[in-house]
C-alpha cells in the first residue's frame, strides 16, 4: 500500500511541470491554473528556458528553471511530461528525492523499467500515478463493471480500432523518427492496452504483432492478442481516420461504442435487445477528465486520497507493449514496395 | 562528396514519397523538411532526418539547407506562400552552393484549355489561382537559371496514388457512398492521369541528368483514359455495383444547390474555425450534423469538376521521353490497384 505524502494538507504544495511542450500547455497547465494557490507556487522546467518561462508568464506560476535537478529539493509532487524515452530517469531521480510523481503515458519504455519505478516508489514512500485518464471515462468504467459482473457472459472477443491523422501541435520534433523510437503503439497503445489489460483482468498474450516502422516511429500498427478464450484485435494509425470504436463481445451481450463518447455505451444482448446507457459525466470534453486525474494526484500530494491510476495498475499494459515490439514485424504495404519498381 | 538531398514540403503527398523512395534508393541521402512537425507522422517511419522548413522564412530555409546538394522543392500553399516560398529557396539555394534544384510546378499553367500541350505551348493559367501562382514559380526558376542555378521545372498532370485526398480518397469515398455519379455526357473529357511513382522516378531521373538542367518537362501517364473510364476502374476495383447512369439535369441541380451550402461552410469555417471545433467538440448533436454536412458536400460535384471532366486535352510528356529517357512504369490498372489496396489498409472504405 502506498503511504501517502507528509506534506501538510493545509499549505499549497510546490509542484513542478517537468517538460514544457504541447501537452503541458493544452492539458496541465490550465488544469492546475484552476487551483490558483498551487498555480502561485508551481515551477516551469524545461531545457528550453525561453520556453519554460514563456508557460511560466502566461499561466502564473512561480518561476521556470532549466534542469529538474533544481526543483528536486523544493517539489512536493512532479509533473513528469518530457519525450516518453526520459520517463524512466527523470521519474526515477525524482522519487529517490522523494517527490511525489503524475507521470504521462506511457510510463515507460520497457516493463523492467517500470517494475523499477513502482519498486522505488515503495521503497521512498512516495505516489506514482500515470496520466491514463481514459480509465477515468465513465464508458470505460462501466466497461469493465459490465465485464466484472458476467453482464455479458464469458468475454470472446475484444477489439479497438483508433485512428486519426496526427495533428497534435508537436513543439519539436521528438515524436517522431528513429531517435523516438517508439510510434503510435507507444502513443495511442498506451490508453488502449491499458484498458484492454483493465478490461480483460490482466495481461493477453501477443498473437501477433505488426506495424510500419522502417526504423523510425511505427505510424500503423495492428496487435492480435488471446487470454484465455477471448481473442481481439487492436488496430491504430496516425495517418487516417478510422471509425474510432471499440466492441467488447461476450456470450450475453455485447457492449460498444465511440472512442470519444466518454458518457454512453451501446448494449446488445444476444436477444436482440439494444440499449444505449448514459452515464452521469460532468465532463464537456475529454480533457476534462483529464483534469479530474490531476485534481487527483494534487489530493494525494496533500495526503487527501490514492492514486486513482498507480503506477502498479498499468504495469501489465507496459509489460504488452514490450511484447509487442519485442515481436514486430513489418506490415504488408505493396503500395511502398513499389518503389523497387521504379529502378536505380 | 555524398549528395544530400532536401525535400520541401515533406510532410505531403508528392513530398512524402519522394522522401521514402530517394531514402530507399540512397539511404542517408535525404532530409526532410516540414512545415509542421505534425505532419511528419509518414516520413517519421523511416530514419531520416527531419528538420523544421518553413518556406514563407528565409531563415527557416536557410537552416534547413545547410550542408546540402541538391534540393526538390515540393511545398506548396497559398498563392503568396507559392511565389514567395519558391523565392526564397530559389535565393538560398544559391547562396549554399547547390549543386541542382528540381521544383515541383502543374500543368495548371496551361489553364483550362482544350487540345494538345508541348512545353514549347505558352502557359496561360487564366483565372486560376493555383496555375497562376504555378506560373510565377515558374519564371522565378527561369531568372534564377539565368543567374546560373542548375534548375528542372517539372510540370506533373492529375497525380494520383496513395496519400492523394484529392484524386484518390475523395473519388473512392464519393463512389462508395453510392450516391455520387456523373453523367457520361460530362465525363468525357480526358483524364491525364499519372501515378505518383511516376513522378517521383521523374525527380529521380531529373536529380541526376545532365541534360535535365535548365528544362521544364510534362510529367504524364502511359494511357489518356476518359474520367468516365477512371471512375469506371476505380469503381470496378473498389468492388462495387456498377456505376448507375445518371441525368443531366439532376446532376447539375444537385451541384447548383449544393453550391451554396458548400461556399458557406466555406466561410463559416475560415472565419469561425475555432469556435466551430468547439461546438463540434461540445455537441454530439452538432458534430453529427456537421459530419453530414461535410459529406455531403464531399459527395456533390462542384460546377468547376463538370468543367473539368469535360475537357479534352492532352498533355504530352515526349520531351521527358526524348531527352531523359522517361517512361512511365505503372499503368492505370497498376495505379488503381495500388490506391485500393492502400484505400483499404487504412480503412477509407
Amino acid at each position: 500500500m502506498i503511504k501517502l505524502s507528509t506534506h501538510s494538507g493545509d499549505e499549497a504544495p510546490v509542484i513542478a511541470l517537468i517538460g514544457c511542450g504541447a501537452i503541458t500547455e493544452a492539458l496541465h497547465l490550465p488544469a492546475l491554473a484552476r487551483h490558483p494557490e498551487i498555480m502561485a507556487k508551481a515551477v516551469c522546467v524545461d531545457p528550453n528556458l525561453a520556453r519554460a518561462n514563456a508557460m511560466a508568464t502566461k499561466f502564473g506560476a512561480s518561476r521556470a528553471v532549466a534542469r529538474y535537478q533544481d526543483v528536486m529539493g523544493d517539489a512536493d509532487g512532479a509533473i513528469v511530461a518530457v519525450p516518453p524515452k526520459l520517463h524512466y530517469p527523470v521519474t526515477m531521480d525524482l522519487l529517490a528525492a522523494k517527490v511525489h510523481v503524475l507521470c504521462e503515458k506511457p510510463l515507460t519504455d520497457t516493463a523492467d523499467q517500470a517494475r523499477g519505478l513502482i519498486a522505488k516508489a515503495q521503497q521512498m514512500d512516495v505516489a506514482l500515478c500515470v496520466n491514463n485518464y481514459r480509465r477515468l471515462y465513465p464508458s470505460s468504467i462501466k466497461v469493465r463493471d459490465l465485464i466484472a459482473a458476467g453482464e455479458l457472459g464469458a468475454v470472446r472477443h475484444l477489439e479497438f480500432f483508433w485512428g486519426e491523422q496526427f495533428d497534435w501541435p508537436a513543439a519539436s520534433s521528438t515524436y517522431f523518427g528513429a531517435a523516438a523510437g517508439r510510434g503510435v503503439l507507444a502513443d495511442k497503445g498506451a490508453h488502449v492496452l491499458d484498458l484492454v489489460c483493465w478490461w480483460l483482468g490482466g495481461k493477453p498474450e501477443v498473437v501477433s504483432y505488426e506495424d510500419d516502422s522502417m526504423g523510425g516511429t511505427e505510424a500503423v500498427a495492428a496487435l492480435h492478442f488471446r487470454l484465455n478464450e477471448c481473442e481481439g484485435v487492436v488496430r491504430l494509425s496516425w495517418l487516417s481516420r478510422y471509425p474510432n470504436t471499440f466492441e467488447v463481445r461476450g456470450d450475453h451481450a455485447t457492449a460498444g461504442g465511440r472512442l470519444f463518447d466518454w458518457d454512453t455505451v451501446d448494449l446488445k444482448r444476444t436477444s436482440g435487445r439494444k440499449q444505449k446507457l448514459r452515464l452521469a459525466s460532468s465532463a464537456k470534453v475529454p480533457q476534462d477528465l483529464g483534469k479530474d486525474l490531476l485534481d487527483n494526484f494534487l489530493d494525494v500530494v496533500r495526503g487527501r486520497a490514492k492514486p486513482v491510476v498507480a503506477g502498479s495498475d498499468v504495469l501489465p499494459s507496459i509489460e504488452l507493449l514490450d511484447e509487442c515490439y519485442s515481436r514486430r514485424t513489418r506490415m504488408p504495404m505493396p503500395w511502398y514496395d513499389a518503389w523497387r519498381r521504379i529502378g536505380n | 562528396m555524398t549528395r544530400r538531398i532536401l525535400v520541401t514540403g515533406a510532410g505531403g503527398f508528392i513530398g512524402g514519397r519522394i522522401v521514402e523512395v530517394l531514402h530507399e534508393l540512397n539511404p542517408g541521402s535525404v532530409r526532410a523538411g516540414v512545415r509542421r512537425w505534425s505532419s511528419a507522422a509518414r516520413i517519421g517511419r523511416l530514419p531520416v532526418e527531419i528538420v523544421q522548413c518553413d518556406v514563407s522564412s528565409a531563415e527557416s530555409v536557410r537552416s534547413a539547407m545547410k550542408g546540402v546538394t541538391a534540393v526538390v522543392h515540393c511545398a506548396r500553399g497559398d498563392a503568396t506562400t507559392n511565389i514567395e516560398g519558391t523565392r526564397i529557396v530559389l535565393d538560398e539555394a544559391q547562396r549554399a552552393g547547390v549543386e541542382r534544384v528540381v521544383h515541383l510546378s502543374t500543368v495548371a499553367v496551361y489553364g483550362r484549355q482544350e487540345g494538345s500541350f508541348t512545353e514549347a505551348t505558352p502557359s496561360a493559367p487564366g483565372s486560376d489561382p493555383y496555375g497562376s501562382s504555378k506560373e510565377q514559380t515558374e519564371e522565378l526558376c527561369a531568372e534564377y537559371g539565368r543567374r546560373g542555378l542548375a534548375i528542372t521545372v517539372l510540370r506533373p498532370t492529375i497525380v494520383y496514388g496513395p496519400y492523394s485526398d484529392l484524386w484518390t480518397v475523395e473519388f473512392a469515398q464519393r463512389l462508395a457512398a453510392g450516391t455520387w455519379f456523373l453523367p457520361e455526357r460530362y465525363t468525357q473529357g480526358t483524364c491525364n492521369l499519372v501515378y505518383v511513382d511516376d513522378v517521383v522516378k521523374a525527380v529521380v531521373i531529373s536529380l541526376r541528368h545532365e541534360k535535365a538542367i535548365g528544362q521544364t518537362f510534362i510529367i504524364n501517364g502511359e494511357e489518356r483514359p476518359t474520367w468516365n473510364e477512371y471512375f469506371h476502374a476505380l469503381n470496378d476495383a473498389l468492388g462495387l455495383p456498377p456505376l448507375r447512369p445518371a441525368s443531366a439535369m439532376r446532376s447539375r441541380i444537385k451541384a447548383g444547390v449544393m453550391m451554396p451550402v458548400r461556399k458557406t461552410a466555406k466561410f463559416i469555417l475560415k472565419r469561425f474555425q475555432p469556435l466551430v471545433m468547439k461546438v463540434y467538440q461540445r455537441s454530439k448533436v452538432a458534430k453529427s450534423l456537421m459530419r453530414h454536412a461535410e459529406t455531403a458536400i464531399k459527395n456533390s460535384p462542384t460546377a468547376g469538376e463538370f468543367e473539368l471532366y469535360s475537357l479534352r486535352v492532352s498533355y504530352e510528356e515526349q520531351k521527358a521521353r526524348e531527352m531523359l529517357a522517361y517512361r512511365p512504369t505503372f499503368s492505370m490498372r497498376d495505379g488503381i490497384e495500388l490506391s485500393v489496396a492502400w484505400l483499404r489498409d487504412f480503412r477509407y472504405l
